[in-house]
């Protein structure tokens, strides 16, 4: 008798241990599994370099003006108003306490319009000193603007395809690319210089990204919310983590083509380099 | 086994099910010690009474000087500030503290009836775009500096992980009058230096004072009467007396930490050793018996264990002990001389004075010796002392003698990390700090 209840109450608890493991796994978002051990590719570095990535952009920034010139006064005015319809919209968007996420998308999408005409009018200035470097990329860059018609919308969700003729859902990043993305959140991290048992606080945040590097979502970690709402040296900690994603957004300089691979990234923040 | 496969099957179930996460992980292991920018807004009145206002106005003010002399946070200009707060009670708009820099945002509601004072604040985080912390203190007009001193505590709490030290006081020594008849009193004043005040005339020497760690009492040394003695001072009764006559001198005392306790050196016919003595029943244990000088007693703060220095080795090093004497060990085998260890109330830590080439450096170790940093450097830097929460360190820094003239003694304080090293602002020359715990509520 005895002997059968232990067995039952060990059965039931794994049971039950079970359902608390696995159960928000399975109903969590499939995320698809891609080994860390990065085989980083020394070799393709060449061909898809992130050093090539602003490259790429400056041409197809620069097709935009000869593009403009027929079609006359396009940029400036229409930036301005922009700027202000921008600017309105953050108005109205900081009335509502939370934004809910397709705002967030249109925002974004405004804040992209208003960059190009900028960047447009810096290249104008820059035009004369290159002019003549430039003539052969314009015509270079020709043939493919006219596939891709004006918009940024479409520059966002069709990026590159000049280089990346092939489409792979996980294509690993290389190390220059983790790296670049590594550094621009360390700049905004204040660690936990000092704290008691410092080299205990690593935070693991998950980050989900527009194609544009903004931010969707920022958030702990499943597995460690029970920390986060027991320690208070934790919870600071995190506090400062997610600071940290958030006045770094947008990213910057993401490989367009690796999108799938950064989309859903898990940052984990550790300060044991840096302390005793 | 007959349960063996089916347990193990369970297992395998468990472990299946659990797939790891398969994303880009990227590691963030560096970024920066930069303070973190706070606006802290002055609170607002329902009926816009402008006493409470500007009680409201100095509270914040000592908040912010607060917080700015953690070196952790950087206070914003209040001319930066874009938005006016109308009603602290309402929630900010973000964007506006963003844009200003603003990672943390104080708002407050401040009101009075008659000499009360009820005061209020919110801590906002102006990414997140939540309330992180919030509180209300009902106190008398006449406290409003120790409302601001929580206030600060609770805001550094949030944000740090941290207990705030901010409420306490620090005892020392303050001192004037010339190198060979210096006058040496017992000063007390807010851990700011607001509140200022002598507690002895200084017709007696008095040296090394020591807080208590649950009262309000203080340790010190004496020159009273014939011989050196420890004293035991009751801070809210002025009462002082004497922890008794020993056979010898008696010096360097300190307090356990649940503070029934004190620990100190005896030295007689040449010899000093360490004595603890239980304060209600004042009886002595001897604790150390060794030819060598033994002194500088500190306990751990879970009471188990004792550091102290000692010659023993050939030159001046640190041990630790049992609090019963035994299972003496060397913990600091760097280079030159260790003394005045002390534990860290957060039981990590143990700063000490390190003596190397004539110079004087404040350090910290591991309670077991290893990993240790050396913080500050100068001509003549000793007597560190923890504040309440661990995390900054306060000592003596003297500057050499100048034209015949002695130098000039002052307080100095430097964060664990070894940075923002600040002078505290004393009235006259001061040494030998010796930071209270939290007060009591």
């Amino acid at each position: 008798m005895i002997k059968g209840v232990v067995y039952s109450t060990l059965l039931h608890g794994f049971l039950v241990l079970f359902m608390w493991m696995g159960i928000p796994e399975f109903l969590a978002p499939k995320r698809d599994y891609q080994p860390t051990a990065i085989t980083v590719e020394i070799l393709p570095i060449k061909s898809i370099s992130n050093v090539k990535l602003p490259q790429a952009k400056k041409t197809e920034k620069l097709k935009l003006q000869p593009k403009s010139k027929p079609k006359p006064p396009k940029p400036p005015k229409k930036a301005e108003v922009k700027n202000k319809k921008v600017n309105a919209a953050t108005r109205k968007d900081d009335k509502a306490a939370k934004l809910k996420d397709a705002e967030k998308l249109k925002f974004n999408e405004k804040k992209n319009k208003r960059q190009t005409p900028k960047e447009n009018k810096k290249a104008e200035e820059e035009q004369n000193a290159f002019d003549a470097i430039l003539k052969s990329v314009r015509q270079a860059a020709s043939d493919e603007r006219e596939e891709s018609d004006d918009d940024e919308q479409e520059q966002a969700s069709e990026p590159n395809n000049n280089r990346s003729t092939f489409y792979n859902d996980a294509i690993p990043l290389s190390l220059s690319e983790i790296d670049a993305i590594r550094n621009q959140i360390q700049r905004c991290w204040r660690v936990p210089a000092g704290a008691k048992d410092a080299h205990s606080l690593i935070v693991n945040l998950r980050v989900q990204l527009r194609k544009d590097g903004s931010l969707i979502l920022v958030e702990i970690a499943s597995r460690d919310l029970v920390r986060y709402n027991t320690e208070p040296f934790f919870q600071a900690a995190v506090d400062s983590a997610i600071r940290a994603v958030r006045e770094c957004s947008p990213i910057k300089n993401l490989p367009q083509e690796k999108y799938n691979t950064w989309r859903d990234m898990e940052l984990s923040f550790d300060p044991h380099e840096l302390l005793y | 086994m007959r349960i063996h496969p089916i347990f193990l099957s369970f297992l395998l179930i468990v472990l299946l099910v659990n797939p790891a996460f398969a994303q880009l992980k990227v590691d963030i292991t560096r970024g920066n010690i930069n303070p973190l920018p706070i606006a802290i807004t002055e609170p607002t009145s329902e009926n816009n009474d402008s006493k409470a206002l500007e009680l409201g106005r100095n509270i914040m003010g000592v908040v912010e000087a607060d917080l700015e002399r953690s070196g952790l946070f950087r206070p914003i200009d209040r001319n930066a500030f874009i938005e006016g707060i109308a009603d602290g009670n309402l929630i900010p708009k973000f964007s506006n503290w963003r844009q200003i820099n603003a990672s943390a945002l104080v708002t407050g509601v401040v009101s009075r009836q008659g000499d009360k004072l009820k005061i209020g604040f919110r801590l906002w985080d102006s990414n997140a775009e939540r309330q992180v912390a919030g509180k209300e203190f009902n106190t008398f007009g006449s406290n409003w500096r120790r409302v601001a001193h929580l206030i600060a505590d609770e805001i550094y709490k949030r944000l740090t992980g941290e207990q705030g030290y901010f409420d306490s006081r620090i005892v020392y020594i303050a001192e004037s009058g010339p190198a060979k008849r210096r006058t040496k009193r017992l000063a007390i004043m807010d851990q700011d230096g607001a509140n200022h005040k002598f507690l002895t005339s200084g017709r007696h020497l008095v040296l090394t004072p020591r807080f208590s760690p649950t009262s309000q009492d203080i340790l010190y040394l004496s020159y009273a009467g014939r011989q050196p003695r420890v004293f035991l001072r009751d801070l809210q009764t002025g009462k002082e007396e004497s922890l008794g006559r020993f056979e010898g001198m008696s010096f360097s005392p300190r307090f356990a930490p649940v503070g029934n306790a004190v620990v100190m050196s005896i030295a007689n016919r040449g010899n000093t050793e360490i004595y603890s003595m239980n304060l209600d029943t004042r009886k002595l244990t001897r604790l150390t018996n060794n030819p060598a000088i033994d002194t500088s007693p500190s306990f751990s703060p879970d009471a188990k264990k004792i550091v102290f220095n000692s010659d023993r080795g050939g030159s001046q090093q640190l041990y630790t002990m049992n609090v019963d004497g035994s299972n003496v060990k060397r913990i600091s085998f760097g280079e030159g001389r260790y003394g005045t260890p002390i534990w860290s109330p957060r039981g990590d830590l143990i700063a000490f004075t390190k003596i190397h080439r004539g110079k004087f450096f404040i350090g910290v170790m591991r309670s077991d010796g290893s990993g240790e940093r050396l913080l500050t450097e100068s001509y003549l830097d000793e007597g560190p002392t923890w504040a309440p929460n661990g995390r900054v360190i306060m000592f003596t820094r003297e500057t050499p003698p100048y034209k015949g003239r002695s130098g000039k003694s002052s307080l100095y304080s430097v964060d664990v990390t070894g940075y923002n090293l600040r002078e505290v602002k004393t009235p006259i020359d001061a040494s030998d700090p010796a930071w209270s715990p939290l007060l009591p509520l």
